[in-house]
């Protein structure tokens, strides 16, 4: 098949599977809509459902959003092990398209995890941001990610890159796991776990029996934001992947005429 | 019970932001390809 035929049937290709919601698979577009439908349930049970919390007042509904986006974040950046140690054993380019969207989703997550915890801090702790263990771990597990996509980015060699990229992928993980665990292994944090004992020095702790719908409301948020958002934007990150993957190898065939 | 009201907007606010802010990437990524896609089949048909 000639370079213009190649094109041509790309063009319809994409014009046929990439733009419009009509045109997304039904598993994906069943997902999308459960995502939506999932995110306003979850909203709607941790902001009016659940009661305020009476030591904290309104802030405390962030973590309806602050926890389950570190696991969706966690989701994701396990979904980028798998792709890297698959694409070490099979060389096939779908599990770099897997590493690869797993980081850019939990990332976006991390950042939200992040985010929302600085702003709830800011009127438990009196301050935006301390140099906590928890708080220090998640911001390396951010910057570690973040240099992820930068390397990437910075290597040419195509073969070179993912091999690099799917290494990376699995060492980070470790930064994941010491966020994960650090408030349990550190005494000095003062960071709450809400499952489970806190430290000794954590300030902003609640009971999840204390208020009214909170364990309804985390139920709702934990799927919603640490399943279904990260599951439905890695697919169609894969799906944006998959068609710049086509369209640069277009280009080769073209400029290469 | 403190008021602390102001900072739970701020921090759907910044949700909201962030995310956006990615799905809007994918889009403005895919819309980028839809024209890259067709400068090729230009370049191709002019050949």
């Amino acid at each position: 098949m000639s370079a213009v035929q190649n094109v041509s049937s790309a063009s319809t290709a994409n014009s046929k599977t990439a733009s419009g919601i009509g045109a997304w698979p039904p598993l994906l577009r069943i997902l999308t809509v459960a995502t939506i439908i999932g995110i306003g349930i979850a909203l709607y049970m941790g902001l009016v459902y659940a009661g305020t919390d009476v030591d904290q007042g309104d802030v405390q509904r962030i973590f309806y959003i602050h926890m389950p986006s570190f696991f969706g974040a966690f989701v994701a950046f396990s979904a980028a092990v798998v792709g890297g140690i698959q694409y070490l054993r099979t060389r096939n380019v779908k599990w770099d398209t897997l590493a690869l969207s797993g980081v850019e989703v939990g990332l976006a997550l991390s950042i939200v995890n992040v985010v929302t915890g600085a702003i709830w801090a800011r009127p438990i702790w009196n301050t935006w941001w301390t140099w906590d263990p928890r708080l220090t771990s998640a911001a390396i597990m951010c910057l570690t990610y973040a240099a992820y996509l930068m390397l990437r980015n910075g290597i040419e060699n195509v073969e070179q890159r993912r091999r690099f990229a799917a290494v990376y992928a699995i060492l980070a993980i470790v930064t994941v796991i010491m966020t994960l665990i650090i408030i349990r292994i550190r005494p000095d944090t003062i960071h709450p776990a809400v499952i489970g004992p806190s430290a000794q020095n954590a300030q902003g702790t609640f009971e999840l029996e204390a208020t009214r719908g909170v364990g309804a409301a985390l139920g709702m948020n934990f799927p919603a934001w640490g399943l279904l958002v990260p599951i439905t934007l890695m697919w169609h990150r894969i799906r944006l992947q998959n068609r710049i993957e086509q369209v640069e190898a277009l280009k080769a065939e073209v400029l290469n005429q | 019970m403190p008021d602390t009201g102001a900072y739970l907007i701020l921090g759907l606010a910044s949700v909201a932001v962030i995310m956006g802010a990615f799905v809007a990437s994918l889009f403005v990524r895919q819309r980028n390809l839809t024209r890259d896609l067709e400068l090729i089949r230009q370049l191709s048909e002019e050949e």
